[in-house]
């Protein structure tokens, strides 16, 4: 069954909301106006971005007049939607930083694995940067724009025979899976409910890249929450806890290290996955 | 013009554009309306009368928790005897791991009913062929992957429904539960982190509850599939439960 994937499909997400409006007798002015939207928010670069940019502007009260015949009943002014864009692109361009570096990290672990501890679980490292890679990509789609894709990696990241890669690899998953528990916040609160439930299902991903880390480094029981944690509840707090451990962002960090460059994942560092869109 | 015929999928895309795009209430009820009425398959996903579409929020939101808290009361009871009759189901090896995930079922379900939440069931029928070596896991993998969409359909009520701390705590659950389900394909030596975004085919609770019954569970009720018994749901004993930490949503 396919995902139903359809702020990515752009051309046939737009047709299949025209449909939908034709069959069911919407008045022209108000198709021509979801229309309008479906396509400014789906298609291709415009994304998020044109979305967000309709947000408390003029056109939500035009277009409620138009639609309803009524006057517009937004209940969110055009400084609270406005702070409440800037928000969010604040988060999905900082989640599409952030997977940027995991990409970036895990190709360069996964080249360097093979004689280590870490070659027999190569297999879900693999899986692990195709799911970063595929965050990436869709956050990108949505209008993200990454603060960066030049990383400062700290040396201690890997270690003598990668013995640094799994306590690495805990505290950025455990940062990740809170990123997105912020995003889902966020976003709930904007009345996003799509982007709340397309951060729930990353960040679900995330939450089981950190449970087999566990696993793999030898933690009994590797499922050791209830809950997965908030304990940071702002995107800038995730930064900083990302620069506290050393990483820099388009900049040297503040620890030895070296700089590594975002590139798409070669085929040899990933594995095939399936729900490779949200739904 | 068109002879499309709408389908649940064509719903579920027009309420996403409608959720991203301002668009007043009433218009956007009224649209979702007509198009669920177009739609050509009948479902419970689709059929969705006036009252309902009226109802508002909070009846979405408590039919929502109380589901969910059913579910976990029903996970804690399978994996409670799983893990009291490990040497017959075949689970010795990873009791560890067993009772680490009922201690979190259990935390869920007590956060679920310090919201108000109250089961509908707390008697279940379970088929015998839940607890048979070779078969507990590949149930495991079932059961998580339905309650993980489950709270991707809470998250997304919950916003709807202006509950911006109830969705983040169905994400904390769904993190969790999406953890089990690792571990469950892992046991069965699937590749554990298959998927990129998680599972969110089924978009109705009560299209949860449905597949939950046609797997064979019978909630309050004798199930689908025989043979079965009852069970009853209690809270777990010190011996099928772990230390975990973070045991309440944040």
């Amino acid at each position: 069954m396919p995902d139903h994937d359809s702020v990515w499909q752009s051309g046939e997400d737009v047709q299949r909301v025209e449909n939908v409006l034709v069959d069911s007798d919407v008045a022209p002015e108000t198709r021509r106006f979801l229309l309008g939207r479906a396509s400014a928010g789906l298609l291709g670069a415009g994304g998020l971005a044109s979305v967000l940019a309709g947000c408390g502007s003029s056109h939500h009260s035009n277009a409620g007049a138009a639609a309803s015949g009524t006057s517009s009943t937004g209940s969110t002014t055009s400084s609270t939607s406005a702070s409440s864009a800037s928000e969010i692109q604040t988060t999905i361009d900082t989640a599409a930083t952030a997977e940027a570096l995991a990409v970036t990290y895990l190709t360069a672990v996964i080249k360097q694995a093979a004689g280590t501890p870490l070659a027999r679980f190569a297999d879900i490292l693999k899986a692990a940067n195709a799911e970063e890679y595929d965050h990436y990509k869709a956050l990108k789609s949505l209008g993200a724009k990454p603060v960066a894709t030049r990383f400062w990696v700290p040396n201690d990241f890997f270690g003598h025979k990668l013995s640094g890669v799994l306590p690495t690899l805990h505290l950025a998953e455990t940062l990740f899976v809170n990123a997105y528990l912020i995003a889902i916040t966020q976003f709930a609160k904007a009345g996003k409910a799509s982007l709340a439930r397309y951060a729930s299902e990353i960040s679900g991903t995330e939450a089981q890249h950190l449970v087999l880390v566990n696993y793999a480094a030898g933690k009994t029981p590797p499922n050791d929450l209830g809950f997965t944690d908030y304990l940071i509840t702002s995107i800038p707090g995730i930064v900083r806890a990302l620069e506290g451990v050393g990483i820099g962002f388009g900049k040297k960090g503040s620890k030895p290290g070296s700089f590594a460059s975002f590139a798409p994942p070669p085929a040899s560092a990933v594995v095939k996955v399936n729900h490779t869109m949200p739904a | 013009m068109n002879t499309h015929h709408i389908t649940p999928d064509d719903v579920q895309v027009l309420e996403n554009v409608l959720d991203d795009t301002p668009t007043p209430g009433v218009t956007r009820r009224a649209l979702l309306h007509r198009a669920a009425v177009g739609a050509a398959v009948a479902s419970a996903a689709v059929a969705v009368p006036d009252a309902a579409l009226a109802a508002g929020a909070g009846g979405q939101v408590t039919t929502i928790i109380d589901t969910a808290v059913t579910a976990e009361a029903l996970a804690v009871t399978y994996l409670t005897g799983l893990i009291t009759h490990a040497s017959k189901t075949g689970v010795t090896k990873l009791v560890p791991v067993l009772k680490a995930v009922n201690s979190s079922e259990y935390d869920h379900y007590k956060a679920l009913k310090s919201l108000g939440a109250k089961p509908v069931a707390t008697r279940f029928w379970v088929p015998d062929a839940f607890l048979e070596p070779g078969k507990v896991y590949p149930t495991i993998e079932t059961l998580e992957t339905l309650f993980i969409d489950a709270y991707l359909i809470a998250v997304t009520e919950f916003t709807k429904a202006g509950k911006a701390d109830y969705a983040r705590y169905a994400g904390e659950i769904g993190g969790v539960e999406a953890q089990h389900l690792a571990l469950a394909r892992f046991a069965e030596k699937k590749l554990p982190d298959d998927r990129s975004f998680q599972g969110y085919s089924i978009k109705s609770i009560a299209g949860i509850v449905a597949a939950l019954e046609h797997a064979g569970i019978g909630l309050g009720k004798r199930g689908s599939k025989s043979p079965g018994k009852f069970y009853s749901f209690s809270p777990p004993p010190a011996s099928a439960l772990a230390t975990i930490t973070h045991n309440t949503p944040m």
